[in-house]
């Protein structure tokens, strides 16, 4: 994981590097007028989330991308495996999981959301829009 | 106030399990050692064949309100003497009995004898109690033991007159297994909440519920009683017991609510971390609790600071979860002008009128 720094705290269009040092499975993190942006490659889909959690903080960068349990009948389990909808990113703190693709906590009732951003690849650079 | 409705009220045998002797069959008699004529059943072992108790706990304040003892009867053995000291000394409208003697047999070691007692009680309470006063309304008892006979026996007497919900007696499994699935499932069917109280044997008997280590006092056993409660919510939210049978209600007498506010709190929290593995809870936990747990107050808590309480109730959403209770004729009783002083009239109506209406619903 590297850390990219940009001086143009008030720019729209961020470029994190080049999409081949953000191979699936990694995580790139930009910082922007004092904001962390982590930039996801789920299996080659980008995703860029601020990377704070909601609930005390932690660097979501250095959390587990994965599925989770959804919710099913009593005593029996759904994983969302691979599922592009249901892919989260577990706070490497307490374990709460935001979806990656609308940053929102996967918890019942839990309005606590991370703020995403647009992510997009342009002449093999990954950009971020803010 | 009128119409104040008290939901732990104890009646209790005056010569122990030889009151039951006329609710049933001479087989049983014999089996249990009741009666047979006294020239035998004082010689043998089997006529010693005693409801499971807290032996060893001594209650220094004798377990009893001193006043309700009426000449040779024993506290709360006489339906007549019972409703006249409770519901007229105390302006009561209408009690729900628990059944005083049974709350142990859960650790009965036969849940043939512990069911046995509880049909014998259920018939005891209705012709001795229902059907001598109707302001009492009945929990009735069943076996925790065996749930395919705690269902018959919800069958059969869930239409008599009074009866208006099922006493569950503790046992060494926690409420959210499934053992317990059919009790549930024959509460909800008939609309009776599910009532739990203390049972008198925790750490005494090897099936009763335990508790964390063995207290040394009885005052010490007493006040950390509310520990088996705290796991049974546990226990029935995490299985989502309340997504199987979302019309079931359950009632816990006499455990303390205090407590409800940090283990909702806490349950919510660790479920946004640890939901994976319980991911059958559509709400979140405190949702659950508030919708189908109910507390009788007694007895009632005594902040420090009685501004607390107001904080406290509000805590524990006590204008929908809380019912009042006495727990007449025990030792902490509560008089319910008094108990429940400080609490706005508006509160201590929902409380004593209007919760326990919806608790109990047309069966009231």
């Amino acid at each position: 994981m590297a850390t990219v720094s940009e001086p143009a705290a008030e720019a729209r269009r961020l470029v994190v590097g080049p999409l081949a040092e953000l191979p699936p499975g990694s995580v790139r993190v930009v910082e922007s007028g004092g904001r962390e942006i982590a930039v996801f490659n789920d299996d080659g889909r980008l995703h860029a989330l601020r990377n704070v959690c909601p609930h005390h903080g932690a660097p979501l960068c250095r959390g587990r991308v994965a599925g989770f349990m959804r919710t099913a009948a009593p005593y029996e389990y759904d994983y969302s495996g691979d599922d592009p909808a249901d892919r989260v990113v577990l706070c490497p703190w307490h374990g709460y999981k935001f979806r990656l693709s609308d940053g929102r906590c996967t918890a019942v009732g839990e309005r606590l959301a991370v703020k995403t951003y647009r992510v997009a690849v342009e002449d093999g650079d990954v950009v971020v829009y803010l | 106030m009128t119409g104040i409705i008290d939901s732990d009220v104890h009646p209790n045998f005056q010569n122990g399990l030889r009151d039951l002797h006329d609710y049933m069959s001479d087989s049983w008699r014999k089996r249990l050692g009741i009666g047979g004529g006294a020239d035998w059943s004082g010689r043998f072992a089997a006529a010693s064949y005693v409801l499971p108790l807290d032996y060893l706990y001594i209650n220094t304040a004798g377990a009893y309100r001193d006043d309700a003892v009426d000449g040779e009867r024993a506290p709360a053995t006489d339906a007549a003497f019972t409703a006249a000291q409770l519901f007229d000394g105390h302006g009561i409208d209408a009690g729900v009995l628990i059944a005083g003697h049974l709350f142990g047999i859960g650790a009965f070691p036969d849940p043939e004898v512990a069911a046995t007692v509880a049909s014998a009680y259920n018939e005891w309470m209705c012709e001795r109690w229902l059907q001598v006063d109707r302001r009492f309304r009945g929990a009735l008892v069943v076996a925790p033991q065996d749930p395919e006979a705690a269902v018959k026996e919800i069958e059969r007497m869930q239409g008599r007159d009074g009866i208006v919900a099922v006493f569950l007696p503790l046992h060494d499994l926690l409420h959210g297994e499934r053992h317990y699935r059919p009790v549930f499932a024959a509460a909800q069917r008939y609309a009776l909440p599910v009532v739990v109280h203390p049972s008198g044997t925790e750490n005494v008997f090897a099936r009763a519920p335990r508790m964390a280590g063995t207290p040394t006092y009885y005052v010490e056993w007493h006040t950390a009683l509310s520990q088996i409660h705290q796991s049974n919510v546990l226990s029935l939210v995490c299985h989502g017991v309340f997504e199987r049978f979302p019309e079931l209600r359950y009632v816990i007498a006499e455990g303390g609510f205090a407590w409800a506010a940090e283990l909702m709190w806490k349950l919510d929290r660790d479920v946004k971390g640890l939901g994976d593995e319980i991911p059958w809870l559509r709400r979140r936990p405190s949702d659950y609790i508030r919708d189908h747990v109910r507390f009788t107050t007694q007895p009632m808590v005594e902040p420090h600071d009685r501004a607390h309480l107001q904080t406290l109730l509000e805590m524990v959403y006590a204008e929908e979860t809380l019912v009042f209770s006495s727990d007449y004729p025990h030792w902490d009783f509560d008089e319910p002008t008094r108990a429940l002083a400080g609490i706005s009239p508006e509160l201590r109506r929902k409380i004593c009128v209007d919760n326990p209406k919806a608790l109990y619903g047309d069966r009231l």
